[in-house]
């Protein structure tokens, strides 16, 4: 008997129905909450969309943001790319050897660049170094109340912050995307014909072949949509961020696993629905072997 | 005799048309939201003088004069009459029965406040009380659970985006801790609310900011500097200066002189005095600080915490002028003024024993 009230003593299947009914209200509110979280991403989404369309953003707002954006990741795009295409073609070299098969390495290397691993790594490379910002610099906007102060002046908080980040970002993450997978065919190009020693011809001979417009634009269109969820998400993030400074690191930590997620979500399906379009231009397909 | 009879006509006639001219030229300043006297070097400007709506409210207001005559003017007949003592009476902000609950926590309860253009209101209550909360529910940045915020005869939670957003350029903000924008310079800072109206040129923002800034006391050098580089009185006065630049109908301060040393609180009040004195504006004045409160308000209303009431009673337990905090029967009131802690330092000794 505890010390003070009345403890009611309770029989095992008391207990275990209780903590089933436990089990049951947290799976409903996470449940709850994500629904919550859902239809909030898609008012914040429709309202910034309603803005895009009212009214265009000023220049003094949208040129800094498109330097941020575009010209700041250039350096860190361009690293990314070229390694990514150096250390495919050391994992490729290998297993293509033992098959005889090296000169085809340009194939596979520039495929991978342009059609998945270049636009992919890019847009996440870009959610961690812009998305993180934008949710960050948003997230403390909010608690200083620097976005209270905006509204009060007259200013739309999603016309004046998030607009200009997502028409910088669907603009400039395609064109860094751009970047990552010429500094990607690059890479793999220095490693495969200038360390590895392949047949520069047939290197350059293959790529030409395997690798089609269709996959150098699939890669590219892919990279609008990530630059699009890179904004919107880092930006809800931030916008909904709350409690000081442990909020703010928050939404920035949460604004990256989020676009994370959204990026390799949006690609699976995106893949999906361009196999099916190159099934209509390419019915036969290209044979690597 | 006839001829003196005509001169004395003249001169009365005269004498009314110029009172009809100034007397519409308040009626337009009213409907401009302007004060008559920003507005008089207007009225003879050509541009007034060829508006057609200037010169029906010329004739309006004409009237109006003669109506006093008992002569039977169509305007008077047909157009309702204006009678500007009930525009000063009417209140500018009219709150009725707001409530406003953040998830389980009820802040607001039941307010209800009406106040009259020009006046200037202090809002005085313990930490937590719910005065920001009423100052952002007035100019629309939170929406009432229950109840509702009228500006003007517009009610704030019914008004679209971008109608709330053309309204708010009629507040000035000043913010507890001046939420100035860190990534824009002191000078981007304040010309803020210009660019957003639209309308002027640069050199004419320079101008009214580097005009501003003086006002409260700031040297031009602070036009270049970042937010950061500037000390807690100084951002206070960027964000005051920033609020002016409008012209606004009601300028909004929260918290004032917070964390300000003793002088320039006093530097900070005597601001919005003469802020008071210069433009015909309503002040709403959130604070602790009771020498502010005395100094700068007209009218005091004090909130107390809903958790701290008992059933049934109002939020509101003070409203009246300064004078009358001293007189008030209430404790609670009584031991604000006093900075008395009373029986809530024996709360502290129960809490203090039961964690420790």
């Amino acid at each position: 008997m505890a010390t003070g009230g009345t403890e009611v003593r309770l029989g095992l299947w008391n207990r275990i129905l209780m903590s089933l009914f436990d089990w049951c209200a947290d799976l409903g509110e996470v449940v709850h909450d994500a629904l919550v979280a859902l239809g909030m991403f898609t008012v914040f989404t429709g309202r910034m969309l309603r803005w895009l369309f009212l009214s265009s953003p000023r220049l003094d707002v949208l040129m800094p943001t498109l330097y941020q954006v575009g010209v700041r990741s250039l350096p860190v795009i361009a690293l990314t790319g070229t390694f990514i295409g150096m250390v495919l073609s050391v994992q490729s070299y290998a297993q293509f050897r033992q098959l005889g098969l090296e000169t085809r390495l340009g194939a596979v290397i520039n495929l991978s660049i342009v059609s998945e691993l270049g636009p992919v790594l890019a847009a996440t490379m870009l959610a961690g170094r812009v998305g993180s910002a934008m949710a960050a610099e948003i997230g403390t906007m909010r608690v200083t109340e620097q976005i209270d102060a905006l509204a009060a002046m007259g200013a739309n908080p999603i016309q004046y912050l998030v607009v200009p980040r997502f028409i910088a970002c669907i603009l400039m993450i395609p064109a860094l995307t751009a970047m990552a997978d010429f500094m990607g065919v690059c890479g793999g190009f220095f490693y495969s014909v200038m360390i590895l020693g392949i047949d520069s011809f047939h290197y350059l001979q293959n790529s030409a072949i395997f690798v089609t417009q269709f996959d150098l634009l699939s890669g590219i269109g892919k990279s609008f949509f990530f630059g699009g969820a890179i904004a919107l998400v880092s930006c809800y993030q931030g916008f909904h961020s709350e409690g000081g400074a442990e909020g703010v690191g928050k939404a920035a930590t949460s604004s990256f696993v989020y676009c994370f997620v959204t990026i390799l979500i949006l690609d699976l399906f995106m893949g999906i629905g361009l196999e099916s379009i190159r099934s209509i231009f390419y019915p036969s397909g290209q044979q690597l072997i | 005799m006839a001829g003196r009879d005509a001169g004395v006509r003249f001169r009365w006639d005269f004498l009314r048309l110029s009172f009809a001219v100034q007397a519409s030229a308040i009626h337009y300043a009213r409907i401009k939201r302007l004060a008559p006297d920003v507005l008089a070097p207007d009225v003879f400007q050509p541009a007034w003088l060829l508006s057609p709506n200037n010169w029906v409210c010329l004739s309006f207001v004409a009237g109006c004069c003669r109506r006093q005559e008992h002569v039977v003017c169509w305007y008077c007949e047909n157009v309702p009459m204006i009678d500007t003592r009930t525009i000063e009476e009417q209140p500018l902000i009219s709150i009725e029965k707001l409530t406003m609950r953040f998830g389980t926590q009820t802040v607001l309860k039941n307010i209800s406040l009406q106040i009259p253009a020009g006046q200037t209101l202090v809002v005085i209550g313990e930490s937590g009380c719910g005065k920001s909360v009423l100052m952002k529910s007035i100019i629309g940045l939170v929406s009432p659970t229950r109840g509702s915020v009228r500006f003007d005869t517009m009610d704030m939670a019914k008004l679209g985006e971008r109608a709330l957003t053309k309204v708010r350029l009629r507040f000035g903000y000043v913010f507890q801790n001046a939420a100035l924008f860190d990534s824009m310079t002191v000078g981007n800072n304040v010309a803020f609310p210009l660019r957003q109206h639209g309308g002027f040129s640069d050199s004419e923002i320079t101008d009214l900011v580097l005009e501003k800034l003086n006002e409260v006391g700031l040297p031009p050098s602070v036009v270049v500097k970042r937010p950061m580089e500037l000390s807690g009185g100084m951002r206070k006065r960027v964000a005051v200066a920033r609020a002016l630049i409008v012209n606004p109908e009601v300028l909004m301060y929260d918290e004032p002189t917070t964390g300000l040393d003793p002088v320039m609180s006093d530097v900070i009040n005597e601001m919005i005095l003469r802020t008071r004195r210069r433009i015909p504006v309503t002040s709403i004045v959130v604070t602790h600080d009771m020498h502010t409160a005395r100094r700068v308000a007209d009218r005091v209303v004090m909130l107390s915490p809903y958790s701290r009431l008992e059933a049934g009673e109002s939020q509101i337990i003070f409203d009246g002028t300064p004078a009358e905090l001293d007189t008030s029967d209430d404790r609670r009131v009584r031991q604000f003024v006093n900075g008395e802690a009373g029986e809530r330092l024996m709360e502290l000794a129960g809490d203090t024993h039961r964690d420790w």
